[in-house]
C-alpha cells in the first residue's frame, strides 16, 4: 500500500515533483559508502563539459546521446549504483533529474 | 590516495593539453584501470579522431588499423580495444563491420573495411554462427553437420578476407552458449552436441598452421585470463544482442594487443627478475644458502614454480637477467648449489647484484645485452621498487605482482609479454646467444676489477689452533659447512678439545674492512709417522669463497710442513652430494692422486704462493703437526 512517506514518483515531463527536488549543485546519489554522481558519469561518457549540465537538461539534447550510449549508462549507473535498474523506467527518462531520482530510488531500494 | 582525481576526469584533462605531451601518463593511466566499464570509458575517450590524431604524433606509439567482424553486438570491442592498445604502445584506428555482417562483408567485397586497409583484421564469433545455420536447434544430425561444415566455410572466408584486407586474419574458436546445451535433455545428444562442438573448435584452431598470416585465439584459453567468464548478462542480451560479457570482451582485447604488437615485432625479449622473495622464498643474505625456500611446499612451491617458468620462457627465446639487492658472490653461490634451483648463473645472460638503486642496473642490463629499455620487463616482489623502476624507467615493462607468491607464475605467463607470433630458430637461440656475449663481457671485466676489488678489501687471516675458546666454534663450522668440506666427516667438541695422538685442529679468521668474517675455515690435520702430515678435512664458509683464503691455507701448510721436515702432505676428498665442486681442489693446489680422486699427495718441491691480496698475521707459526 502507498503511504504518505513514499518518496513521489518523477513526472514524465522529467520536472522533479516539489516533494523531492534535484539540487542543480548535486547531481550526487548516496549509495551506502559513496555518492554517485550520475551527472558525472553522463559527462565522462558522453564526453561533454559537466558544468553544462543540470537537472533539467534534457538526455536527447545532450551532444552524442543515442541508443549505445544510453546503454552505456545504464551498465555505469547499475554498476556504481550494485543494483539493477528498472529497465522501462530507465528508457522512460527523459531528463537528468528523471535518472538522477531512479537512481536515488534505486538506491534506497523504493525504486 | 583518496583525494586523487578519478582516472577518466584525468585522462580528459590529458586529452584537453594534448595527449602527444606525456603518452606515458596516459598509458600508465590505463595501466592502472581493471575494470571492463571504465576501460570502455577510456577507450572511448581516446577513441576519436582528434584524440588518435594527438596520440598518432606522440613518441613511442605506433599507428595500427584494425578491423573488427562478428556475429553479435560488439559495441564495447572498438573502445576496449583502443584503451588496449594505447597501453600497450599503439594507436588503432579501428573499423567495425555492421551487426552479424561478417559473411555479407566478405562476399560483397567488403565495402565497409576495404579502404580502411587494416593491418589487423579480427573476426569474433558466437554460436549463433552456427545455430543460424540449421532449422531446428534440437536436430542433432543437422548440428553436427553444420559443426563439420563451419570450418571449411571460416577457411574460405578467411581466404578472401586476406586477399581483400591483406594484413593478419585473427580468427578465434566458438563458445556453446549455456542454453545451446542446456534445452536438450538427454544426456547422449547432449554429449554428442558437445563432441561435434570440440571437433568444429579443434578444426578452426588448426586454420592458423594451414593459413598464411592467420592466428587462431582459443576462447577457452581468452576465459581464463577473464575469470572464466565468456557470457554476458542475459539481460543484455536480449536488449542490446551483447553475447561476450564485457570482462570476457577486455580479454579478447588484450589478446589482439599481444598479436598486434607481436606483429610489428614488438615483443619483450628480456625478463629481469629479483631474487629475494621472488626467485626465491627469503633474504639471502639473512637466512643464507640453506634458509632460501625453493621447491618443497608452498610457498617455495610457488617460488620454484616461477623459476621454472622462467626457464620455460628461456627456451623459447626470453633472454634472463637478474637485478638484486644482495652481494654478487652469494647470489652466484645459491644459484649455483642450491640443490632445488631450476635456474643456474649460466641461464642468465646478465647478474647485477649489488647495492646501487635497480633503474641503474636494469640500465646497464639493457646496454649490456644491447637491447632497447621497452624489451625488458620488470619482475620484483617489492611494490617500492616496482614504484621506483617505473618513475626512474617508464620504458620498461614494470609488472604488477599479487602479494601472494603463489600465483606470480601464472600472472606473469597470463601477461603475455613475449607472446611472438610464430617461434623462429633464431628466437630459440637468442638465450644462448646473449648468455655466451655476457660471460665474455663478465671475463674481461673481471679479470681487471675483481683483482682491483680484492686488493681494495684489505682481508687479514690469522690462524688459531684449537683452544678452550675456539673448539665449539671449529666444531660447528665444521657441522654446518656443506659444500666446501672436503671430506664430509664432522667433528664433536670432545674430538677436538682431546684430539687422538697426531690430530690437531686449526681454525682460521678473516677480517677487512667491513669488519669481521669471524671463524670461516678449519682444518683437522695429523701427522703420519711415515709419511708426512695429512689434511683430513678442510671447510670454508661459502661467505668467503673466492677470495683466495683456502689458497692461502694451502700455501702456509704447505710451506710449514716444509720447514719443519716433512717429506709430503697427504690429503683425502671424500664426494657427498654438496661438494662435488671441489673435487678437484687438492690436484688445482699442486697434489698429485695417490689414490683417483679420493687421496692426494704434496711433495713440497714447488709450492704456490699465497694470494698477495691476503695479509697473514704470524705466517711462519702457523701450522704444527702433533
Amino acid at each position: 500500500m502507498p503511504t504518505d512517506t513514499e518518496p513521489a514518483m518523477p513526472t514524465d515531463s522529467g520536472v522533479p515533483t516539489d516533494a523531492e527536488p534535484v539540487d542543480s549543485r548535486s547531481m550526487a546519489v548516496d549509495c551506502g559508502s559513496m555518492a554517485v554522481d550520475v551527472a558525472r558519469i553522463v559527462a565522462d561518457l558522453l564526453d561533454v563539459d559537466q558544468a553544462g549540465l543540470t537537472p533539467a537538461t534534457l538526455l536527447a539534447d545532450i551532444e552524442g546521446w543515442d541508443s549505445v550510449n544510453q546503454l552505456r549508462l545504464l551498465l555505469h549507473l547499475e554498476r556504481d549504483l550494485s543494483a539493477p535498474l528498472d529497465y522501462d523506467r530507465f528508457l522512460s527518462a527523459a531528463s537528468l533529474a528523471d535518472l538522477v531520482l531512479l537512481a536515488r530510488h534505486t538506491a534506497a531500494g523504493t525504486a | 590516495m583518496n583525494h586523487a582525481v578519478p582516472p577518466l576526469a584525468e585522462l580528459r584533462a590529458l586529452r584537453r593539453e594534448g595527449l602527444a605531451h606525456d603518452p606515458g601518463r596516459t598509458r600508465a593511466l590505463l595501466g592502472a584501470l581493471e575494470d571492463p566499464l571504465d576501460l570502455e570509458a577510456a577507450g572511448a575517450l581516446l577513441a576519436g579522431p582528434a584524440a588518435r590524431e594527438q596520440l598518432e604524433r606522440a613518441p613511442g606509439l605506433t599507428g595500427r588499423r584494425v578491423a573488427l567482424l562478428g556475429s553479435s553486438t560488439l559495441d564495447q570491442l572498438p573502445h576496449l580495444l583502443t584503451a588496449a592498445m594505447v597501453r600497450d604502445g599503439m594507436v588503432p584506428a579501428v573499423r567495425s563491420a555492421g551487426f552479424d555482417q561478417w559473411q555479407w562483408e566478405i562476399l560483397s567485397g567488403a565495402p565497409e573495411l576495404r579502404e580502411h586497409r587494416p593491418d589487423l583484421t579480427a573476426l569474433l564469433l558466437d554460436d549463433h554462427a552456427l545455430y543460424g545455420r540449421v532449422a531446428d536447434p534440437l536436430d542433432i544430425d543437422a548440428v553436427e553437420a553444420a559443426c563439420a561444415e563451419l570450418p571449411g566455410t571460416l577457411r574460405e572466408w578467411t581466404a578472401a578476407a586476406h586477399e581483400l584486407l591483406g594484413g593478419l586474419t585473427v580468427l578465434c574458436t566458438i563458445p556453446l552458449g549455456p542454453l545451446g546445451r542446456d534445452r536438450i535433455v538427454d544426456y547422449r545428444t547432449k554429449a554428442r552436441l558437445d563432441a561435434a562442438w570440440h571437433r568444429m573448435n579443434a578444426a578452426i584452431l588448426e586454420l592458423g598452421g594451414a593459413l598464411p598470416a592467420t592466428v587462431v585465439l582459443s576462447h577457452d584459453g581468452i576465459a581464463a585470463h577473464a575469470g572464466g567468464t565468456v557470457f554476458g548478462s542475459h539481460r543484455m542480451r536480449h536488449i542490446a544482442g551483447q553475447i561476450f560479457a564485457p570482462r570476457f570482451l577486455t580479454a579478447y582485447a588484450d589478446e589482439l594487443s599481444r598479436v598486434a604488437r607481436a606483429q610489428l615485432g614488438a615483443a619483450r625479449k628480456c625478463l629481469v627478475l629479483d631474487l629475494d622473495n621472488t626467485l626465491w622464498g627469503g633474504i639471502l643474505g639473512d637466512d643464507g644458502i640453506a634458509g632460501l625456500r625453493i621447491g618443497g611446499s608452498y610457498p617455495g612451491s610457488a617460488h620454484r614454480e616461477l623459476q621454472e617458468t622462467a626457464r620455460d620462457l628461456a627456451a623459447q627465446g626470453v633472454v634472463l637477467a637478474i637485478a638484486s639487492k644482495n652481494d654478487d658472490e652469494p647470489v652466484r653461490e645459491a644459484l649455483a648449489t642450491h640443490p632445488d634451483m631450476v635456474l643456474s648463473p649460466s641461464s642468465f645472460a646478465a647478474i647485477r647484484a649489488g647495492w646501487d638503486p635497480k633503474p641503474g642496473n636494469v640500465r646497464e642490463i639493457a646496454a649490456e645485452l644491447n637491447l632497447g629499455l621497452d624489451a625488458l620487463v620488470f619482475v620484483d616482489d617489492s611494490p617500492v621498487e616496482r614504484g621506483l623502476m617505473r618513475s626512474a624507467l617508464p620504458e620498461v615493462t614494470t609488472v604488477e605482482l599479487p602479494p601472494d607468491p603463489a600465483g606470480h607464475a601464472a600472472h606473469l605467463a597470463a601477461r603475455g609479454d613475449f607472446a611472438v607470433l610464430a617461434l623462429t630458430g633464431e628466437d630459440r637461440d637468442r638465450a644462448r646467444l646473449y648468455q655466451a656475449r655476457a660471460r665474455r663481457a663478465e671475463a674481461r671485466a673481471d679479470a681487471t676489477d675483481l683483482q682491483e676489488y680484492l686488493q681494495d678489501l684489505g682481508s687479514r687471516l690469522t690462524l688459531e689452533a684449537a683452544g678452550p675458546l675456539n673448539t665449539e666454534r671449529i666444531s660447528h663450522l665444521f657441522g654446518k659447512t656443506n659444500q666446501f668440506n672436503l671430506t664430509g666427516r664432522r667433528y664433536a667438541p670432545d674430538d677436538i678439545a682431546g684430539p687422538a695422538a697426531g690430530t690437531g685442529f686449526y681454525a682460521a679468521r678473516l677480517t677487512d674492512r667491513f669488519g669481521d668474517n669471524g671463524l670461516v675455515a678449519a682444518l683437522a690435520l695429523s701427522g703420519q709417522p711415515d709419511s708426512g702430515w695429512r689434511i683430513d678435512n678442510l671447510v670454508l664458509s661459502c661467505r668467503v669463497f673466492s677470495r683466495g683464503v683456502e689458497d692461502c691455507l694451502i700455501a702456509l701448510l704447505l710451506n710449514a710442513a716444509r720447514r719443519r721436515g716433512a717429506p709430503a702432505v697427504l690429503a683425502g676428498f671424500r664426494p657427498t652430494p654438496k661438494n662435488r665442486r671441489f673435487a678437484d681442489f687438492y690436484l688445482r693446489h699442486g697434489f698429485t692422486e695417490a689414490v683417483p680422486g679420493r687421496e692426494f699427495r704434496h711433495d713440497l718441491d714447488d709450492i704456490a704462493g699465497p694470494p698477495h691480496w691476503i695479509e697473514i698475521a704470524e705466517p711462519e707459526g702457523a701450522f704444527h703437526a702433533h
